[in-house]
């Protein structure tokens, strides 16, 4: 019974501090989130161990926070995603994650003593984190690579390479060989909405709610009052770039 | 002394390996399953609406009349194994996340405009249209889209 007794507790023990040991910890557990092992998918839990080549998927409205080696990856809901390299040694930290399906967010730590790879492959195209902060969304619709803070190069399977920082955000369209420009997210959502002098309050309302169900063969909805401009108008552009 | 500490380890142990049990496996694999299909089914979307709305899925014909009594799908419905098309998807989509937003939609409750509806509120791609067939990766990214905007993925 001592024994059973003994036993009992080194397996406790042994499962509540096992993180210490391996790069890939998984931080945290939200809703259903699993690895797979075996060709079966088995449930992640916190404080969980992983190896490189581990492939994760997360479920509806549930997230998981892996850190691997001072980097903080958050897999977002429904995202499939796997680790194929996670090495470190005395002079580099080299992180290579394949994002099947879904969205990431990665926190890239910089380490001062060793040189820092932290690349996210996708079906379109591979993004390096160079800064410290990314998101990165990857279906058959699109791949899409933004950053908060910190600056990312995606380089396309071609080779042609797109730097990414401030408020440009990378969006390549599935089945285009080019990215949409760095921009491209905020056309059609301008910064500001110009209008002609005629325009009174009530239509702007109006524009603002149904905005391009009213407005036919144009590639604007601002090119409708465009034709009615009979005034010029003064406007003050002030760019800040990132 | 030595029986309640033996009761209270094999409980202690217990709490500890319970979490893992409690995870929905089969909602994981349904979803990489899905990601796979070249070809997405009516069946597929009715379960993961069902799945969205935090429900378990109990078969196809019963998931399908939670959906009818929510209104999310209005009349008879399709075979679960009919190819599922963007008009169909986006009926449905329109109708589980009310874009009543949308004036066309708001008036002509059909596939067309809950289409543009979808493609208003980025949830479908313009490059589309109502009578293609969504593929299965395709179905489970509009999902995810689906699920942000009704709420979930915070």
């Amino acid at each position: 019974m001592k024994k059973l007794s003994l036993l009992i507790s080194m397996f406790i023990i042994v499962l509540s501090s096992s993180y210490g040991f391996s790069a890939i910890l998984v931080v945290s557990v939200k809703g259903d989130a699993a690895y797979m092992e075996g060709g079966q998918w088995k449930p992640l839990s916190k404080g969980q161990t992983l190896t490189e080549g581990v492939k994760i998927s997360t479920g509806i409205n549930s997230t998981a926070v892996l850190n691997l080696d001072g980097h903080i990856l958050t897999v977002k809901p429904i995202t499939t995603m796997k680790i194929y390299k996670n090495r470190i040694n005395n002079k580099t930290s080299e992180n290579n994650i394949g994002l099947k399906f879904g969205g990431l967010n990665a926190k890239v730590s910089k380490l001062t003593k060793l040189k820092t790879k932290f690349n996210i492959t996708t079906p379109v195209a591979t993004s390096s984190v160079r800064g410290s902060e990314e998101n990165v969304h990857s279906g058959p619709r699109r791949m899409l690579v933004s950053g908060p803070s910190g600056s990312f190069r995606i380089t396309s399977p071609n080779g042609v390479s797109s730097d990414v920082s401030g408020r440009s955000s990378y969006n390549q369209e599935g089945g285009h060989s080019r990215p949409n420009p760095l921009f491209f997210h905020l056309h059609e959502n301008s910064i500001v909405k110009l209008y002609s002098d005629n325009i009174t309050e009530e239509e702007k309302g109006i524009h603002v709610f149904y905005g391009d169900e009213l407005i036919e063969n144009t590639d604007s909805p601002i090119r409708v009052f465009d034709y009615n401009l009979t005034k010029s108008t003064k406007t003050v552009l002030q760019i800040i770039w990132p | 002394m030595a029986k309640i500490l033996n009761g209270l380890l094999i409980i202690m142990a217990l709490f500890i390996l319970t979490p893992l049990y409690s995870q929905d496996m089969g909602e994981i694999a349904f979803i990489n399953e899905l990601a796979d299909k070249k070809t997405s089914e009516y069946g597929d979307a009715v379960k993961f609406l069902i799945l969205l709305s935090d429900k378990k899925s109990n078969g196809f014909k019963a998931d399908l009349h939670v959906l009818q009594k929510k209104a999310i799908v209005k009349g008879p419905g399709y075979a679960q194994n009919t190819p599922l098309r963007y008009g169909t998807l986006a009926l449905m989509i329109a109708n589980y996340l009310k874009l009543d937003d949308s004036l066309l939609f708001k008036i002509f409750r059909i596939r067309r405009y809950a289409f543009t509806a979808c493609v208003a509120n980025d949830i479908m791609d313009y490059s589309r249209n109502e009578w293609d067939i969504a593929s299965g990766g395709e179905l489970v990214e509009i999902m995810a889209k689906v699920s942000e905007m009704s709420g979930g993925n915070k």
